[in-house]
């Protein structure tokens, strides 16, 4: 699995992944992540658009990362999931509890009229 | 139809006995990736024994178990443990584990086969359960729950490593008609959804009839029978037809004895 941290703008993460995200890479992934919600920053952004596949291992480690958003108040946003990733997210009940996005340039454009 | 075109498992020409007397003979079946495959038949047609086959608890006498184009009945402990993470298996009694709770049972096979922190398998272990609806039971002991909830329990477990493939033995025995309902719905759902490839091994004609892509009729070891619930709705054959509507004699004897009667008493 590829990951690849962008930084916009001193605010704003973007942490693209690529490749299936499945129980073999997701303790990866989560090491990556969660070091994210740290001071000074106010969104992270996850950007599913090369991801094929996704388990409940990886839906799991983004209901963390949740709940970090809620404890810390920074923003955390999906964007880029193809329908297939979306219908998984969906299986579990979970599409709407995230902040989901057709891409991540819509979400940073959105962040500059906040 | 939803059909797949790949071929996920074929067993080819697969034959099995125990001391001398033929259980399976000749099995040819193939199931499509991301399918309902059913295999019905009645008590004591070989159906527990393929499913035994198809899990590699059991080795065949002959033939083949292609998974993904890999024989599988050939495959030594190593390459079997690997196998045995690709698909999960729902027992017909369930088989939890009493000691634990609901929410260890779940967190099991993560535990055994996964480096996943406690946290994630947390998580894990709440969708699990909310996928077969019982996500605050997790800290009832399984004998705290009626039979249709340790069913879906154990269908919460066997999903746990998101499997690939699932077995299903008798998912829907001793099971009122509302429980059958969902888990046959649960079956659906995930094979639709999530392109799990399923394969139910089950006498349970009504809900055969819901679940199934594609469907054979096992008899004394060999297949009868195959095809779409429509097809073997509409077989001629008279076994199936007394198969599927439940009548007592026809071509699956009433008497299963093979011996005559007076024969027998008088031959003591």
């Amino acid at each position: 699995m590829n990951v690849q941290i962008d930084e916009i703008n001193p605010d704003i993460l973007v942490m693209s992944l690529g490749g299936d995200l499945d129980m073999s890479v997701s303790p990866e992934v989560r090491k990556v992540l969660l070091p994210l919600f740290r001071e000074n920053v106010s969104h992270i952004i996850v950007d599913l658009k090369d991801v094929g596949y996704i388990d409940s291992s990886g839906i799991a480690t983004f209901v963390e990362s949740l709940q970090m958003s809620r404890k810390t108040g920074i923003r955390f946003s999906l964007a880029g999931a193809c329908p297939k990733v979306e219908a998984i997210f969906d299986l579990a009940h979970l599409k709407s509890i995230f902040e989901m996005s057709p891409d991540v340039a819509g979400l940073i454009e959105g962040e500059k009229g906040r | 139809m939803r059909l797949g075109l790949e071929t996920l498992i074929e067993v080819k020409n697969l034959c099995k006995s125990f001391e001398g007397r033929a259980v399976l003979e000749g099995i040819n079946l193939a199931v499509e990736r991301g399918s309902v495959f059913v295999v019905m038949g009645g008590s004591g047609c070989g159906k527990t024994t393929l499913l035994r086959n198809l899990i590699g608890v059991i080795r065949p006498d002959s033939g083949q178990i292609l998974v993904g184009g890999e024989d599988m009945t050939q495959f030594d402990e190593n390459r079997m443990d690997g196998y045995r993470k690709r698909f999960g298996m729902l027992f017909q009694m369930g088989a939890l584990l009493n000691s634990l709770s609901v929410h260890d049972n779940i967190a099991l096979p993560l535990r055994e086969h996964t480096k996943l922190d406690e946290k994630i398998i947390g998580v894990m272990v709440k969708m699990k359960l909310e996928l077969v609806g019982l996500r605050d039971f997790e800290h009832l002991k399984p004998a705290q729950l009626s039979g249709g909830m340790q069913k879906r329990v154990a269908l919460a477990r066997a999903l746990a490593l998101d499997p690939e493939i699932v077995f299903y033995d008798e998912p829907t025995s001793g099971l009122d008609p509302v429980v059958t309902g969902v888990i046959s719905q649960l079956i659906l759902d995930l094979s639709k959804r999530m392109g799990i490839t399923s394969v139910v091994i089950t006498h349970d004609i009504g809900s055969a009839f819901m679940i199934a892509d594609k469907m054979v009729v096992l008899f004394r070891g060999k297949v009868v029978a195959e095809g779409t619930p429509d097809q073997i709705r509409n077989s001629c054959d008279p076994l199936v037809q007394q198969f599927i509507n439940g009548r007592p004699d026809g071509p699956i004897p009433l008497r299963q004895s093979s011996r005559d009667y007076l024969e027998d008493l008088l031959d003591i």
